[in-house]
């Protein structure tokens, strides 16, 4: 069998899974067939990671918590994003994915995924296939969606008023085809623990006469949001030189969610105080106010986030002239998004970058060196963290920094 | 039963007229006349009440379903309209009630079938001049390409229409339909897709080269249609639409495929920056 041959069987296998149907990527293969094989040693380490990488988010969300002022002096949140994290607060987690890297000085971090984590679907799709092939190795993944079905469950209950009505509502971005399989693998998931699931766009969004946010006019009780939370807000460019004016933000939809969960008839699952965590900036209050850690997550940040500061917090002329060592990222940039990485590009564009960047929305993160397989790929390792705890894991692998083009790759556990 | 609109993006339907050039459409136009002139077409639509798409406050307007007429037909009538079909031999006479024709079955209707139904059972076709320029096998099927092409004959007949539909901005085209509408006929207001259920906002292109199709959106009996005036637009199909009644003869392309992801993104950053924050209620 050739290796088109090969990977034909595995793309068909996988799309009769019914959650991914789209092994190809403009052409070229998204899988990895063979999977990659950890030491449970190894998986052991990197849950650790991802779980000490979730409680420094949670004393963030504290310490902001604590700080309110933090949210617009350190943050620069505009006032619709206070208002997701007034009204949600110290609420922001359910589900999140820590992309955890190996380098010679041991596990680095570049982000903890807390707003609309991704990559679910093909973990656990990978995972069951690769576990079918080697029933002798475990596959991390396999309790996921027990995990995050419980989790939803008892979100609920703890933040609606009983009785409610087992509906759920998926709300995401419905006019465009990204993250289809990450909505087929959540419906799925809520309509065999016996929800009933209704999909929309915040556009579809309303409440009843209760008080109870509606999806498409049927009321739910839980919303799992698949739509980022700056998307919900006045959305603005983070580089100084697109002339394109703000938008507004989604009013009616928010008045909908929010009002629908602060009146306890609806809950949102990841809640809106991701809006803190989710912001890049959060992670430069971990080394700029690392004082104000606990003496554990301050050895945490210390090890494995990397050093990280506002923008305007640094010398100008040292971030310019140290190119090689930093990254830029935007507050609210998806991964890849907004991301300039300075060995990446020449002195002339980093300068340029360094210019543009719109003042108060980006962070400068050190650059580290991760380790590189034999074939000169970087591995991803993207530990989920579901309620705290380490709950499945999502390998991707290419040359140089995770995008779009990375390979999916399964993973399996051994003894 | 919501009287608002679903819409995109909070609008009704998104007028495309902005990003897509339509200065060819006066050419496409006498293209499409002409071309349909000498082409064989087809009849569609006559079976939207018994797929249940049909908008319940239009359920007895009077037009008679295909479906329905066939099913009461006696076992003579059923004869002659079966012996119309293309392999009357594979239909069990014994099971008829169970065996269904027209769009999305394995059974379509024949030129000879349609007239049958028209003439002696009084169906309403409300589609009565369609031509596919490029198939897909089910409605399901719509918005992947894999395998398909114009047909040599919409690239013959209606080339500069071929041509605007490769130029739109799709990564891939899964179906392209040209709707023409009869002086005097209506299609009934239905919908292709229930709301909540469908993964996402079906991404079609619809164009009107010729001005005066008044194609239409209503959610409830109640509601004023909003009648779409714009040459070239996206609706969302899960809010019901039709065609109102004019005494002349309208056509429109529905084009399904999936969008460009940099043309959606615009799109939508469009109708964010029309958007205003709602007033306090
Ligand atoms: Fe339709």
């Amino acid at each position: 069998m050739t290796a088109d041959e090969r990977y034909d069987r595995f793309a068909a296998r996988l799309s009769a899974g019914g959650v991914v149907i789209d092994p190809w990527l403009e052409g070229s293969p998204r899988f990895r067939v063979v999977p990659l094989v950890l030491p449970a040693e190894r998986w052991r380490a990197l849950a650790r990671v991802g779980e000490q990488l979730a409680a420094v988010y949670d004393e963030v969300c504290a310490i902001v918590a604590d700080d309110p002022a933090l949210l617009e002096e350190f943050f620069g949140l505009t006032p619709v994003q206070r208002a997701l994290w007034l009204t949600s607060q110290p609420l922001w987690h359910g589900i999140a994915r820590a992309d955890v890297f190996v380098t010679a000085e041991g596990f680095a971090v570049t982000e903890l995924n807390s707003d609309t984590p991704t990559g679910e679907p093909e973990a656990v799709e990978l995972g069951r296939l690769a576990a079918q092939d080697h029933p002798d190795l475990r596959d991390p993944n396999e309790g996921l969606r027990e995990r995050f079905v419980t989790m939803a469950e008892a979100l609920t209950a703890a933040l609606v008023d009983a009785p409610y009505p087992r509906a759920a509502g998926i709300v995401y971005p419905t006019e465009f085809t990204e993250d289809l399989s990450l909505v087929r693998l959540y419906r799925k998931w809520l309509t065999e623990a016996g929800w009933e699931v209704v999909l929309g766009s915040p556009y579809n969004l309303g409440r009843d006469d209760e008080g109870r946010a509606t999806l498409f006019d049927r009321p739910v009780s839980l919303l799992v949001r698949h739509y980022k939370t700056d998307w919900w807000t006045e959305r603005s460019s983070a580089w100084s030189d697109e002339t394109i004016p703000d938008a507004a933000p989604l009013t009616e939809a928010l008045e909908a969610a929010l009002g629908a969960s602060v009146e306890r008839k609806t809950a949102v699952l990841n809640p809106f105080g991701a809006v803190v965590p989710q912001n890049k900036r959060a992670m430069a209050l971990m080394w700029e106010h690392v004082h104000r850690f606990s003496p554990a997550s301050q050895s945490v940040i210390e090890r494995i986030v990397p050093f990280s500061s506002r923008l305007e917090s640094l010398h100008a002329e040292q971030v310019r002239v140290q190119r090689e060592q930093w990254v830029l990222k935007s507050d609210f940039g998806a991964e890849g998004d907004e991301v300039v990485i300075g060995r990446a590009v020449t002195q002339e564009e980093w300068e340029k970058c360094l210019a543009l960047a719109r003042p108060g929305r980006w962070i400068a993160q050190r650059y580290f060196e991760a380790e590189a397989g034999a074939d000169g790929e970087t591995v991803n390792y993207g530990v989920f963290v579901v309620a705290g705890e380490a709950a499945g894991l999502y390998v991707r692998a290419q040359p140089g920094a995770t995008d779009v083009h990375a390979l999916s790759v399964p993973v399996l556990v051994g003894p | 039963m919501s009287a608002r609109l679903w819409g995109i993006w909070g609008d009704p339907y998104v007028d495309l007229s902005e990003v897509i050039d339509t200065s060819c459409f006066g050419a496409l136009d006498r293209e499409i006349t002409l071309g349909l002139a000498g082409v064989e077409t087809e009849g569609t639509g006559a079976t939207l009440k018994w797929m249940g798409v049909v908008a319940p406050w239009m359920m007895d307007d009077g037009h008679r379903d295909a479906m329905e007429a066939i099913r009461a037909m006696s076992d003579e009538d059923f004869e002659d309209f079966v012996g119309l079909g293309d392999d009357p031999g594979s239909v069990d006479r014994a099971r008829r009630h169970e065996v269904t024709f027209g769009d999305e079955t394995d059974r379509t209707f024949t030129r000879a079938q349609q007239r049958l139904l028209t003439l002696r059972h009084g169906v309403y076709f409300p589609w009565k001049c369609c031509y596919h320029l490029l198939s897909n096998e089910r409605w399901d099927d719509k918005h992947s390409g894999a395998g398909k092409g114009f047909s040599d004959e919409a690239q013959e007949v209606f080339p500069r229409t071929v041509d605007f539909v490769r130029s739109l901005p799709f990564t891939e085209v899964g179906r392209c339909v040209l709707f023409g509408v009869e002086a005097h006929d209506h299609a009934p207001l239905h919908r292709d897709t229930e709301p909540g259920q469908a993964l996402g906002v079906a991404q079609s292109i619809n164009f009107a080269p010729r001005p005066g199709k008044r194609f239409y959106l209503q959610n409830s009996a109640d509601a004023e249609p909003v009648v779409v005036d714009r040459p070239i637009y996206w609706f969302n199909d899960m809010d019901y639409h039709g065609v109102l009644a004019d005494p002349f003869f309208r056509y429109s392309l529905r084009v399904d495929g999936v969008f460009a992801p940099s043309f959606a993104r615009d799109l939508e950053r469009r109708a964010r920056l029309r958007a205003r924050p709602a007033p306090a209620r």
